[in-house]
């Protein structure tokens, strides 16, 4: 369970402030496959990144009762001249995680080859992605934050991800950001709509949609 | 409640460790020798300077050798120094660290701090052996007492560090004041002579600086025939209090214009 206590947040903009939150409390069932749904610039991303912790909302507390992901795919957290089996050992004391099993689990899946034992700033950020995506598979955590299905590196590493992806959908929870109704429908089992500062959800995901499409 | 917290102290523990080793790693990441140069550069500035004193033929006080004045007072300052410019860069190297929801602000400063006082505390250790082995009379008389007048400074240091650095994200010329009032708080530290070496008149003014007071606490532990005699823990200890408050009040006011860890 993720539990929002009054969340709000707004940035300033040339504008005016632009309201992502608005005194927001609402409970995320941390073992469903949820689907936000809100239009461009609504703040999905930044709703995704404040409950990763990535982010702090401007007021209210943000309360998770679950080991949440990283949102998957982020490599902002490697050190750039450490090299990805050293920014993997950093990450595994962190969270207390086997640095041989999640070394051999990720060395197999992300395939980087002698590129592991580089400096992460000599890697394409595709290296970096598969790195960074093979180590929150390994992590496994109960829930997994997803801004927007990218695929990652060159087509056969995308077939290698797809099965991955699925496995994450059986086993654990996630919180997936699109903006395409259609992959939401086809990933997420709970709807989640951002509009005008508010967080609504839904047990079917076709009244979420039908929801987010009435926002004329 | 109880077994939360211990749990907690565990996690911060694992922490503080994690990202110790990876400070070690990155700091001197390019060269060979690596964190080593934590312990040379040091010892080489040290070693220099003692070498123009003798040079300039400055002499020993209390019993005490010039080089042990030196290897008290420099180190004494350098741990104060290096540990507050460590803390006010804290914010900016790690900040992508606290994507990882178990590392805090405070971890990192923590880690930093204690890594500076080891380290520090490693060279003066290898500095207090090399001048032994050269017939130099240096072995420290009170080691708990220098342990205790190092931790004060890295105590010092995080706090005061921490406030000029959340100062800073308000006011970014406050960096460049702190700068000048850091070769200030040099000059008067007393690193490089003895306070009772200066008139009355002058030493009451020297000792508004705190850091001046523990190094003075350094040599009293360092040297059998010198007891201390201007280390007021009253006010040592209210200089703590006040920058304590300072760094925490900066700390919640600032948090949230910081942001967190850019994506």
């Amino acid at each position: 369970m993720i539990e929002l206590e009054g969340v709000s947040k707004s940035f300033r903009t040339d504008t005016g402030y632009r309201v992502v939150l608005d005194d927001v409390s609402i409970a995320l069932p941390t073992d469903r496959h949820i689907g936000v749904l809100g239009r461009n610039g609504a703040g999905k991303s930044t709703l995704l990144r404040m409950i990763s912790g990535a982010e702090e909302p401007d007021a209210g507390r943000i309360s998770k009762h679950a080991r949440v992901s990283w949102p998957l795919g982020f490599t902002g957290g490697f050190h750039p001249s450490l090299t990805g089996r050293e920014n993997l050992r950093f990450i595994c004391r962190a969270y207390d995680a086997d640095i041989d099993e999640v070394t051999a689990f990720v060395e197999d899946f992300a395939e980087l080859g002698e590129y592991f034992d580089m400096a992460i700033q000599t890697l394409s950020s595709g290296m970096r992605a598969r790195l960074a995506f093979g180590l929150s598979l390994a992590m496994r955590f109960d829930f997994y934050l997803i801004d927007e299905l990218v695929s990652v590196g060159d087509f056969w590493f995308r077939a290698k991800a797809a099965q991955e992806f699925d496995r994450i959908r059986s086993e654990a929870g996630l919180l997936l950001v699109s903006h395409s109704p259609a992959t939401i429908k086809k990933f997420c089992d709970t709807g989640l709509v951002l509009r005008h500062g508010k967080l609504v959800i839904f047990d079917d995901l076709d009244a979420a949609v039908n929801y987010y499409l009435d926002d004329g | 409640m109880f077994a939360e917290a211990i749990k907690g102290f565990g996690v911060q523990g694992r922490v503080i460790k994690a990202v110790i080793l990876r400070e070690m790693r990155t700091r001197f990441g390019a060269y060979s020798l690596g964190y080593l140069w934590a312990i040379i550069v040091p010892l080489l500035f040290i070693l220099v300077l003692t070498a123009v004193y003798s040079a300039v033929g400055r002499n020993a006080a209390h019993g005490a050798p010039m080089e042990v004045l030196l290897l008290s007072g420099m180190m004494a300052w350098l741990t104060f120094s290096d540990t507050l410019s460590q803390i006010q860069s804290a914010f900016r190297a790690n900040r992508p660290l606290l994507v990882y929801p178990m590392v805090t602000v405070f971890d990192i400063a923590m880690s930093r701090t204690l890594l500076e006082l080891l380290t520090k505390a490693a060279a003066t250790i290898v500095l207090m052996i090399l001048y032994m082995s050269f017939g130099i009379p240096a072995a420290v008389d009170d080691p708990l007492g220098a342990i205790i007048a190092l931790v004060i400074l890295c105590y010092l240091a995080l706090t005061f560090g921490h406030a000029v650095a959340c100062l800073a994200v308000i006011l970014p010329s406050t960096t460049f004041i702190v700068g000048s009032l850091r070769r200030v708080m040099f000059f008067t530290s007393g690193a490089l002579f003895l306070l009772s070496d200066v008139p009355a008149e002058w030493r009451s003014y020297l000792l508004y600086n705190p850091v001046a007071h523990a190094i003075d606490l350094m040599r009293g532990a360092w040297i059998a025939g010198y007891s201390a005699p201007y280390f007021d823990a009253y006010y040592v200890g209210q200089c703590a209090i006040l920058l304590t408050a300072a760094a925490a009040i900066g700390e919640t006011t600032t948090r949230r214009r910081r942001g967190g860890a850019r994506q």
